[in-house]
């Protein structure tokens, strides 16, 4: 029997999965829609080109499907399986890349904007930048902010995402933002927080 | 977040920058969904094929595998056989005076009959 779409919205993914595998069209359409702006989002933040994101969250999601049947309800979280899922991938992706990760010191010091740039500076922009200095940092660290910061995980999660210790974790967070911090404020001016 | 907050780098506000950042997450494309939802329902075919493919077995045989196949049933056998014998089997007096014991205790009836109890009131 096919349950109602609206029935969905308290269900968690676990039971949507265990409907999906027992044929439920609609658990297909709801775990969709639930689940691959998380794996998109991710993707994109973490290898910053939006069509190997699309490739990443298709192919992550591919996997969420496959493993419907046998998944062991109450070992983890589907989204806690799926963000590592699309974190091993992008990983490869960025292995394939062979671009060593940017030193902090050899970033160059960004271009002075045209005067008047400030006022047009917009949050996008502002978001943009932070993009940019994520992708300075070394893999671990731009793993550990984003998920930390922008994907609002708690550390534990993290920790297991990563397959890593929760100090390890913190101490990754805390060096990143650091980084972030410096690369940032290198910008001060080109982003518009200098100009009184 | 006003344009002074970055005086510094202890007090540039990067948290004020995560949520600017947040709000402006990177939406995937219908076109995107699409696609997933597709392999999706491709994939969820596939299951149900897979399932219907294996074959159902019924009465014992289907019970078989609850009991961890033939072997589990085997020593599930031995087990009850091996009771039933502990049931029947007549204790051996050990000698160390723990029968005569309890032989001195049964000498008082563990239960009143139905005329003691009627005559004790």
């Amino acid at each position: 029997m096919e349950m109602p779409f609206d029935a969905f919205s308290e269900a968690t993914d676990e039971a949507l999965l265990v409907l999906f595998a027992n044929g439920d069209r609609a658990a297909a359409r709801v775990l969709t829609e639930r689940l691959a702006p998380l794996a998109f989002r991710l993707a994109s933040r973490l290898l910053g080109d939006p069509a190997e994101a699309e490739d990443v969250a298709q192919e992550a999601m591919l996997r969420v499907w496959r493993i419907a049947a046998d998944w062991r309800q109450g070992e983890a979280k589907v989204s806690t399986w799926l963000y590592t899922v699309v974190r091993n991938l992008c990983m490869d992706r960025l292995r394939k890349r062979k671009t060593p990760d940017v030193a902090l010191d050899s970033v160059p010091e960004p271009a002075d904007n045209a005067p008047g740039a400030v006022q047009q500076m917009t949050e996008a922009a502002r978001a943009e930048a932070l993009q940019e200095a994520l992708h300075q940092l070394p893999d671990r660290q731009r793993e550990a902010v984003v998920l930390r910061h922008l994907e609002g995980l708690a550390n534990p999660e993290i920790a297991r995402i990563l397959d890593i210790s929760t100090e390890a974790v913190e101490s990754l967070t805390a060096r990143g933002k650091r980084a972030l911090k410096a690369i940032l404020a290198g910008r001060r001016e080109e982003l518009g927080y200098d100009d009184e | 977040m006003t344009m002074n907050d970055f005086r510094s780098d202890d007090d540039f506000d990067l948290d004020a920058v995560f949520k600017a950042a947040q709000r402006q997450a990177p939406k995937p494309a219908v076109d995107l969904l699409a696609r997933i939802e597709a392999d999706a329902l491709s994939a969820q075919e596939e299951i149900q094929k897979a399932r219907a493919a294996i074959p159902r077995r019924s009465g014992f045989r289907g019970l078989l595998p609850a009991f961890g196949g033939w072997l589990g049933m085997a020593g599930l056998a031995a087990s009850v056989v091996i009771g039933i014998g502990i049931g029947f089997w007549q204790p051996v007096d050990l000698g160390l005076g723990t029968s005569q014991a309890g032989a001195d205790v049964l000498e008082e009836p563990f239960f009143l009959s139905f005329e003691d109890a009627l005559a004790e009131g």
